[in-house]
């Protein structure tokens, strides 16, 4: 996920980049969400969908849409991170028990 | 479900919980579309229900308008884009229209919460406008009146309507309505399914 137009002008360079980074996460995490084969098509369905507010938000902030603090932003953008976290260490740890288990 | 579905469901729930609050405190209006569309697809939790109270709000002030006032090329238009396939990254492309789908169709299902009551409301007021678009753009007037009773008397040889504006503002307005736009975005993913898809399209029962 790339911003289609400029980040949030008033905002440093620490505060874009967290949410660069954000970005980059939430891209990764959405792919293993879509790849995963040891989810319940639920439990992939609700993932999708909270990834995807996560993007709509992350889009409107670094197009500078959603104007307020700094700060209160970064901490969204760590809560996002967290959920990326989680998808992260579940579905990659499911991928290699279950590698392990097929040796 | 086993544990991981378990641990993920808990976790995104707790999560998200956080997020919406902390979003209503930046943009009220934004927190009541998406997680509009997040009750659309039972994504539930104490903290989002007890976060809605800026929901009277949102209905006051007439959640559409001032969304296209405030969010011109926000969140919905981003969606609208996804269903258009114009967004740069295919990722993103997907995550939309994955969620808009399984949202609406959810939300037309008939869930009894209060927010996907009012996601319904805003879709019936889209579907209204839509109505009025195509009437105004035939050079009619709009099926019911949207001004209140109290609307102070105007100028009777004041031009009423779509009169009012010359012919390129209104065209440039008109592309620009939500329902407008919404329109489109539906009739491009109809489309691309058809094409997707390759089979017929007839739906509903088969009689006989």
């Amino acid at each position: 996920m790339r911003p289609t137009t400029k980040p949030c002008q008033e905002w440093g360079d620490d505060t874009v980049k967290a949410f660069e980074i954000a970005s980059e996460n939430l891209d990764r995490a959405f792919e293993l969400i879509r790849s995963a084969k040891l989810i319940a098509e639920d439990t992939r369905l609700f993932l999708q969908n909270q990834a995807l507010i996560y993007a709509g938000y992350l889009s409107d902030v670094l197009a500078g849409r959603l104007a307020s603090d700094p700060e209160r932003h970064e901490s969204m953008a760590e809560m996002i991170n967290e959920f990326c976290a989680l998808v992260t260490r579940e579905l990659q740890g499911a991928a290699s028990s279950g590698a392990a288990s097929h040796e | 479900m086993n544990d991981i579905d378990k641990r993920l469901t808990q976790g995104g729930r707790d999560n998200f919980s956080r997020f919406t609050s902390a979003l209503n405190k930046i943009d009220p209006v934004m927190f009541g579309v998406i997680t509009g569309l997040a009750f659309a697809v039972a994504v539930t939790g104490p903290a989002v229900v007890a976060e809605m109270a800026h929901r009277a709000d949102i209905e006051a002030m007439g959640l559409k308008d001032w969304y296209i006032e405030h969010h011109k090329g926000g969140t919905l238009h981003l969606m609208v884009e996804a269903i258009k396939g114009n967004l740069q990254s295919e990722t993103l492309q997907t995550m939309i229209r994955t969620s808009l789908f399984n949202g609406v169709t959810g939300v037309a299902a008939g869930l009894g919460l209060s927010l996907a009551k009012q996601f319904v409301n805003m879709k019936d007021e889209i579907g209204r406008l839509s109505q009025d678009n195509e009437r105004l753009m035939r050079g009619e007037q709009p099926l019911r009146k949207t001004e209140p009773a109290d609307t102070p008397q105007r100028d009777p040889n004041a031009p009423r309507g779509a009169t009012r504006l010359e012919p390129e503002e209104l065209a440039k307005r008109q592309e620009n309505y939500l329902s407008a736009q919404l329109e489109r975005g539906l009739r491009a993913l109809e489309q691309s399914q058809d094409s997707d898809a390759n089979r017929p399209t007839q739906r509903g029962p088969r009689l006989g």
